[in-house]
């Protein structure tokens, strides 16, 4: 009998004996990373999103009217909610997807390096150091342009109160030009950190391959953007001044210095873009008869590469361009198709060049600022840039650029029009920052669709509405924020959008 | 290792004690003179009777039975036992042979006392416990579903207090809810035991399945129990009831007691059953289209030409076409060379064989065979049932083999040994895609053509040796012809399946020690493992869509997800139970449990593509695999309890119990914790002297049930993704895990009144309950701002009130007919009294459409939200252009709530002699759905409702106000969508036109959910053969959905279980109507 009542005490000893604190450790997955592939994780992550044509992400050219719908037109009549696309804009940028990075990435790898601690008597103290220093403003200038993307989108949204994890998860919103200003002192900061003769993130750097020099190149750029859209605010005339002034000395100078992010021949990591149009199969896009007239009314090179030459008689004769009208139905095969150099799986994608600096420098000279050049320098630089950086050759871009319809002294209109048509027709498949260019400068002069949705009040819309999850997961903050922009909606303009 | 010494020092110390006390006791136990009787005192059915007394006649001397029924008394042979039960009559025999067993009858003018299984496997009387309970036969069980393979189905309508969604998917999972939602955002399922042993629920669903994005319903794991091995079913509601099996039951238990081999008669012991089962849709859950227009968005837009025959645009998955006119048009099937209309026009019209005729009859065949038998020291009963079950959609299959046995074995008068082992395989093909994208039901129900044949399209799959000739051409005049959006559904089925199974183990053993006569020690090991396998396929030529790792659509691809799951359970307990004199009677537990778990899975799949076309493996991909997602997690619980019960003159009962828990999955410091509950009985029937009443009981309690957190949910870990550019890539997940999680808490309150009066020919339970849930351990959704879209936080406060009424009666009894009757209502409802610091609302989740499912203070448990009318003075306000209703600008408004007011049931059984006729009519009332079906449905043309009369042409008149207040007149053709020119037409309702609250319907339903007709075969007819009885049933299910608001659906259908699992609809399979014949033969 005793062995029994052992056998069953034992049995349960037994049983409470193993260790329990040890049981609940990920055997799996790191909770440690290198630094570095969190911040090739956001370089990617951040470029995913400016540069796919997913209907439930990024339907930006579809508002610039660039592109427009085959046979769901949603989006290009400003239906928003349905697909949740706000939500996923803004997530896409505050807390990356599930397989790429965004701001959420880059605060933590920046917070990796910060504790790195590197001791006195290390042999590469120095070089260390300073790395260390140039990963930091790396960091910065993405998290800086990130920000301004949210910002030009949104207005008010969270930002001394956002990324702060467990710490706050109903951040405040804070007032869009005050993160304007916070954003120019950082971009500074940056600027003045990086020591270009030594190495940053080395080959994580999936931009420009460590290239630091570029770097900062790429920081005053985004400088010259901010400012841009601070001056045409007109609320801070002199902090805008300075900021376009200092960093117009050390912008992008060619297309060698454009900020691009290489991509592979093959799935998952080709450009997204050939994802939506060639991969999956569908056949959601054809260019927007808008856009198609404006290129085909200037003669303009860039038709070539921007769209396809599918239309064909019945003899096999080419058919004149034909673009999709914006709100309605258009049935593909009718339609002339997107271009195939952007449907290529390794077309790069880009966070911002040449041209679109040349523009800005451009517009910059118009509002008064005492840079370097003349509008017509920087508007024919940006024209040419764009006509190069999408192959097109000297003598096609000069005649283009003789014409009096293009040249800057003849061409019809404000410097507003002249200007805002022709970022419209160089940031083709720049789909945000075309349709930026167009709310700041009120051309190209766009119309809404008829059949647009209600949301839209019957304007292009000015601003994407905050997402449902802010609505329902940030109420209080988020009601203080649509109050004080003047509402959320789609007319609401943002703050650099003043008429 | 260090940290938690402390707390095991402490837990040996207690072993200790427990253990001297063991030996102490076991010392002190010595044996009386004469000669040794023993035997089983056992109930009608043959249940074992704990507590039974057996007392030497004229003497003081006497025992008790133990857990199982059986005694031990020395008596010499000229006495006279006396064996007594309350509620049955006394029956005395003299004391000659060695084994004495006892059948003790139901005394009718005795107290009514039903003997139930309570937590742990415990045998209590009924009428001593303090808590809410429910029994259920095993027979009314089974005997209930047609052709059911998820023992989970057969709850529905059968016990007050329990939700069953059971929703429409081939084998799918079914949720059970006792007493409402206690977890904000955790699992809110009871908790399954098996003879004291808890199965493992859980359903292995990806996240993408459960938020309505493309998926299957793997089912919950459940589904493995073997319906042939349950004696009887209890359901213990409240946490008094359950408070013993620690954290996992605060969400009730569902008690599962399997059979033991009967002793009976000298025949064999086998019963045969088998049973055939058909189902066909049932028409009220599918749309009913429109026939009147075709392909297209607008009049005019229905043909790519303008030629004398022109040709349908296949690309549009939308039926606000051009009006059937009769005209000779090319349709999809002329441009494929295997259809016998290649090249030909056939006649604009609606197709005579829409989405309908895809469905299939299903058909379940279920046989088994079991045996059971025992002997003076041994029991044993063996089972084993082959269910083959296919469903409703073509290539859709499931087999199940479950093979099981249970052994007892009395290896000396004091030591029993039992055993059960339960071996489940499970295979699965074809389960049915769930969710918006990908799944051909949905586009029968969102994304359809109603001049396509579905015949046309079964005749060119099965013609073209199984290629994908689709009626949604992307261009049909193409040189390469490829589907626009969705692929032929029969090339869906037959192509792009996922596989399934299972193989599971349950088991347990255990030793039984009886110390003396009042106190048995029980030991006990058991093990619940499985493992799985998941296969999901894409073939060559299918339209793009999510699959596998594949962070971009992909047209073919492979992927399989493996899965290993164990748990352990150790536990030790003592049992007492005494009487002391007449009045006092006093028994209880104090045990040990030990639980450890394993959860390994690897998920993996192709990209890019496969290379060689119906090859379904990893090596086929045709670039280099993505890395694997692999999960390794193991936890843990120690706990220790006692329990102990007093009973005072069998009329006043205390109970009260005590656990200490230590989990794993919590941080050390935060991870022990305490909880106690308390309950009382008053059987006021034994102090009032009333012929009629047969019981009377008043009862109460007050417990709390401490919960601890999911593995691995203190410390962030990265995920890492595919190289770019030959760097690597890790990313931070989208949850932030939270390293200062404490317990959770149930804290719930409890009472109630159970009478039985009128010769026990009328019940009647009634009970009120209080539950809330305080430090929720919650995964929510919130602001991406803060870097994470999801958290784990811990706080709160949810309260759960209801009523439970059972109502049980025989209105009818003679000696050849009976009517009972019985009836159960409760109604629960729920309100979020606290939120975690730093959350306003917590999201259950968000769907496409742009509704989402939320908790939020102040309001009930489980609000959607959406957008909404815009009201003015009350009234919904129209826009003055388009004639269309205003949209809210946010969709944050509450526009409905997902849970029902009230449930119930009505369960009635009539018996003439050999034959019994039950029906149960089940029944939700209130609670809402919002259906993605009608979001899109009605915007594309498919329901009739889109085409009545000319309301396309001429528009309707939203009934409303104009901004100003007026009545609204303008027509919703007045709109800039009028038909001036192609591509317009009148869109007078859907997603369009109307915002989230349109398609927010009432969920309310009255079933018919089970009817069986059964009759025991006369004896008579088996005179001479070794056949010993026989059964022959109908049975039916969901014959009949007597009522329900939602069109064309079923308000049941959701999409998995979980909490996710109600308030949203879309593509869900309609419902099978199941008949079937089962035929059972003993001998």
């Amino acid at each position: 009998m005793k062995k029994i009542i052992y056998f069953l005490s034992l049995t349960a000893l037994l049983s409470s004996c193993s260790d329990l604190s040890d049981l609940n450790n990920d055997e799996k997955n790191p909770s440690i990373v290198p630094a570095s592939s969190l911040f090739t994780s956001a370089e990617k992550g951040i470029a995913e999103q400016v540069v796919n044509t997913n209907v439930n992400k990024n339907i930006f050219r579809l508002v610039n009217q660039q592109w427009t719908e085959t046979t769901y037109l949603d989006e290009s009549v400003y239906q928003w909610v349905s697909r949740k696309i706000s939500d996923r804009h803004w997530d896409a940028y505050f807390a990356g997807t599930s397989n790429n990075g965004g701001l959420s990435d880059l605060a933590l790898s920046r917070s990796y390096i910060e504790k790195e601690e590197i001791i006195s008597s290390d042999p590469d103290f120095k070089k260390k150091t300073i790395a260390k220093k140039n990963q930091i403003a790396m960091i910065d200038i993405l998290m800086v342009y990130s920000f301004q993307i949210l910002v030009d989108t949104f207005g008010d949204i969270p930002y001394s109160e956002a990324l702060k994890e467990s710490g706050n998860y109903l951040p405040k919103y804070d007032k869009a030009v005050d993160i304007y200003k916070d954003l120019l002192v950082r971009i500074d900061q940056d600027i003045n950190n990086i020591d270009v003769g030594y190495p940053g993130f080395e080959s994580a750097d999936v931009i420009y391959g460590d290239d630091l020099t570029k770097w900062v190149k790429f920081a005053n750029s985004i400088k010259l953007k901010l400012g841009v859209n601070l001056k045409a605010s007109g609320l801070e005339n002199a902090i805008a001044d300075a900021a376009i002034i200092s960093a117009s000395n050390d912008v992008f100078a060619s297309n060698a210095d454009n900020a691009k992010i290489s991509y592979q021949k093959s799935v998952p990591n080709t450009n997204p873009l050939y994802v939506d149009l060639v991969y999956g199969g569908r056949n959601d896009f054809v260019p927007a008869e808008t856009f198609v007239n404006a290129i085909v009314a200037k003669n303009d090179p860039r038709a070539k590469v921007y769209f396809a030459q599918n239309l064909e008689d019945d003899n096999g004769n080419v058919l004149p361009y034909k673009g999709g009208v914006v709100g309605e139905k258009n049935s593909f095969g009718d339609y002339t198709h997107i271009g195939a150099k952007i449907q290529e799986p390794d077309f790069k994608g880009t966070y911002l060049d040449y041209a679109e600096v040349e523009f800005l420098l451009a517009e910059a000279v118009e509002r008064g600022v005492a840079i370097n050049g003349s509008a017509a320098t920087h508007y024919t630089n940006a024209i040419e840039a764009s006509m190069e950086d999408w192959g097109i050759n000297k003598v096609e871009a000069d005649a283009y650029l003789a014409q009096s319809t293009v040249a800057y002294a003849t061409a019809a209109g404000t410097w507003q029009q002249k200007i805002g048509e022709q970022a419209w027709y160089a940031l083709y498949n720049r789909g945000f920052e075309g349709w930026t260019s167009a709310r700041r400068l009120n051309f190209p002069a766009i119309k809404p669709p008829a059949n647009a949705d209600a949301a839209a009040e019957g304007q292009v819309p000015s601003r994407m509405t905050y997402p449902i999850r802010e609505q329902t997961l940030n109420a209080t903050n988020y009601n203080a924020a649509a109050a004080a922009i003047g509402g959320d909606k789609l007319k609401t303009h943002i703050f650099w959008d003043i008429d | 290792m260090q940290s938690i010494i402390k707390t095991k020092l402490k837990m040996k110390q207690k072993l200790k004690v427990v253990v001297m006390l063991f030996f102490v006791l076991a010392s002190q136990f010595t044996f009386a003179q004469g000669k040794k009787i023993t035997g089983t005192i056992s109930d009608s059915d043959g249940l074992g009777l704990p507590g039974a007394s057996v007392l030497i006649k004229g003497t003081n001397i006497g025992a008790q039975t133990d857990f199982d029924g059986k005694y031990v008394i020395t008596a010499s042979s000229n006495q006279v036992l006396v064996f007594s039960y309350i509620g049955m009559k006394t029956q005395e025999f003299p004391a000659t042979s060695s084994v004495i067993d006892v059948k003790l009858l139901a005394d009718a003018q005795e107290l009514e006392s039903v003997v139930v299984t309570t937590a742990l496997g415990v045998k209590r009387e009924k009428k001593s416990l303090g808590y809410a309970s429910q029994q259920i036969a095993g027979k009314d069980l089974v005997d209930g579903g047609a052709g059911n393979a998820n023992v989970a189905n057969l709850l529905a309508g059968k016990a007050a207090g329990v939700e069953v969604s059971r929703n429409t998917n081939f084998g799918g999972s079914t949720n059970v809810v006792i007493r409402g939602n206690k977890s904000l955002t955790g699992n809110n399922q009871a908790l399954w035991v098996i003879d004291g042993v808890p199965v493992d629920n859980s359903n292995s669903n990806g996240a993408n399945q459960a938020s309505g994005g493309k998926g299957y319903d793997y089912g919950n794991s459940v589904s493995d129990i073997n319906q042939e091995d349950i004696e009887s079913l209890n359901i213990l509601k409240g946490a008094a009831a359950t408070a013993l099996y620690g954290s996992r039951a605060a969400n009730g238990v569902v008690m599962i007691t399997t059979k033991k081999g009967k002793k009976g008669d000298d025949k064999v012991g086998f019963t045969f059953s088998s049973g055939f089962t058909v189902g066909t849709i049932d028409k009220s859950t599918f749309p009913k289209y429109q026939d009147k227009y075709g392909a297209g968005y607008g009049f005019g837009s229905s043909f790519l030409n303008n030629n004398a025959i022109p040709t349908v645009d296949t690309s549009n998955d939308a039926s606000y076409g051009d009006a059937f006119d009769g005209r000779m048009v090319y349709q999809w099937d002329a441009f494929s060379p295997y259809s016998k209309n290649f090249g030909q026009a056939t006649p604009w019209s609606a197709s005579a064989n829409g989405p309908v005729t895809f469905f299939n009859t299903s058909k379940s065949n279920i046989n088994s065979l079991s045996l059971e038998k025992s002997t003076e020291k041994s029991s044993l009963a063996l089972s084993y049932v082959n269910t083959l079950q296919t469903g409703i959609l073509p290539n859709s299959e499931l087999k199940k083999n479950q093979l099981s046995a249970r052994f007892s074995q009395k290896i000396n008068e004091k030591l029993t040994a039992n055993a059960y082992a339960a071996v489940t395989l499970q295979n699965t093909v074809g389960r049915n895609t769930t969710g918006y994208s990908g799944n051909i039901v949905g586009a029968f129900r969102q994304w359809w053509q109603t001049n396509v044949d579905v015949q046309e399209l079964k005749r060119n799959y099965f013609a073209s040796e199984g290629q994908n000739i689709t009626w949604n051409w992307a261009n049909p005049n193409a040189s390469k012809l490829k589907p626009a959006y969705w692929d032929n559904p029969y090339f869906a089925r037959y192509q792009n399946y996922s596989s399934d199974n299972r193989t599971r183990l349950f088991s347990y053993t255990s030793l039984n020690y009886k110390i003396t006569s009042w106190l048995s020690a029980l030991g006990r090991v058991s093990l619940d493992t499985y493992k799985e396998l998941q296969e999901e396929r894409a073939a060559v030529g299918s339209i793009a869509s999510v699959f596998g790792l594949s962070p971009v659509n992909e047209t073919s691809g492979y992927q399989r997800y493996d899965i290993n799951f164990q748990e352990i359970n150790y536990d030790f307990m003592l049992n007492f139970n005494k009487k002391f004199g007449d009045d006092i009677s006093l028994n209880g537990v104090v045990g040990t449990n030990s639980r450890r778990n394993k959860r390994d899975n690897v998920l993996a799949s192709t990209i890019g593509g496969l290379v060689t076309p119906g090859v379904y493996a990893l090596s086929n991909s045709r670039y280099e695999l993505p890395f694997p997602i692999e999960n390794k997690a193991s936890w843990g619980v120690d706990g220790i309890y006692a329990q102990g019960s007093i009973g005072f003159k069998d009329t006043y009962f205390v109970d009260a119990s005590i656990r200490r828990d230590v989990s794993s999955t919590l941080p050390n410091g935060n991870n022990a914790y305490t909880y106690p509950a308390i309950s009382g009985s008053f059987l006021f029937s034994n102090l009032v002297d009333k012929e009629w009443l047969n019981l009377g009981k008043f009862r109460m309690n007050y417990a709390e049930v401490g919960n601890d957190a999911e593995p691995l949910s203190l410390v962030n870990t990265y995920s890492r993704s595919l190289n770019f550019n030959n760097q690597p890539i890790y990313t931070l997940p989208n949850t932030n895990k939270n390293s200062n999680l404490k317990s959770e808490r149930t804290k719930s309150f409890e009472v109630g009144l159970e009478t039985s009066a009128l010769d026990r020919r009328l019940g009647f339970d009634i009970t009120y309950y209080k539950t809330n849930t305080v430090d929720q351990i919650a995964s929510t959704a919130v602001s991406s701002a803060s870097g994470f879209t999801n958290a784990w936080v811990n706080g709160g406060n949810i309260e759960n009130s209801g009523l439970e009424l059972q109502l049980t009666g025989t209105p009818i009894k003679t000696e050849n007919f009976s009517w009972d009757v019985s009836i159960n209502w409760s109604n629960n409802k729920s309100k979020v009294v606290g939120l975690p610091e730093g959350i306003d609302n917590l999201q259950l989740g968000s769907f496409q459409g742009g509704v989402s499912i939320n908790t939020s203070r102040g309001e009930a448990y489980g609000s959607i939200k959406g957008t909404d009318y815009v009201y003015t003075n009350g009234q919904r306000t129209v826009d003055q252009t388009t004639g269309k209703y205003l949209i809210s600008g946010t969709s944050d408004n509450t526009i409905g709530n997902i849970n029902p007011d009230w449930i119930g049931g009505v369960r009635n059984k009539l018996t003439y002699k050999n034959l019994s006729f039950s029906f149960l009519i089940d029944t939700q009332k209130g609670g809402d759905i919002f259906s993605l079906d009608m979001y899109y449905g009605l915007a594309t043309g498919l329901y009739k409702e889109t085409a009545a009369g000319t309301i396309r042409e001429t528009g309707i008149v939203n009934a409303g106000v104009a901004p100003d207040g007026t009545v609204n007149t303008v027509s919703t053709v007045n709109g800039n969508l009028k038909s001036t020119g192609p591509g317009k037409y009148s869109n007078n309702y859907g997603y369009l036109a109307q915002p989230n609250k349109a398609f927010v319907y009432d969920a309310s339903y009255v079933k018919l959910r089970e009817v069986s007709i059964s009759y025991n075969l006369p004896k008579s007819l088996f005179k001479g053969t070794f056949v010993n009885g026989g059964t022959l049933s109908v049975l039916g299910s969901n014959l009949w959905i007597i009522s329900k608001n939602l069109p064309y659906a079923d308000p049941e259908s959701g999409l998995s279980s979980g909490n996710k699992s109600r308030g949203y609809s879309t593509g869900s399979l309609p419902t099978t109507r199941d008949i079937g014949f089962k035929l059972t033969f003993k001998f």
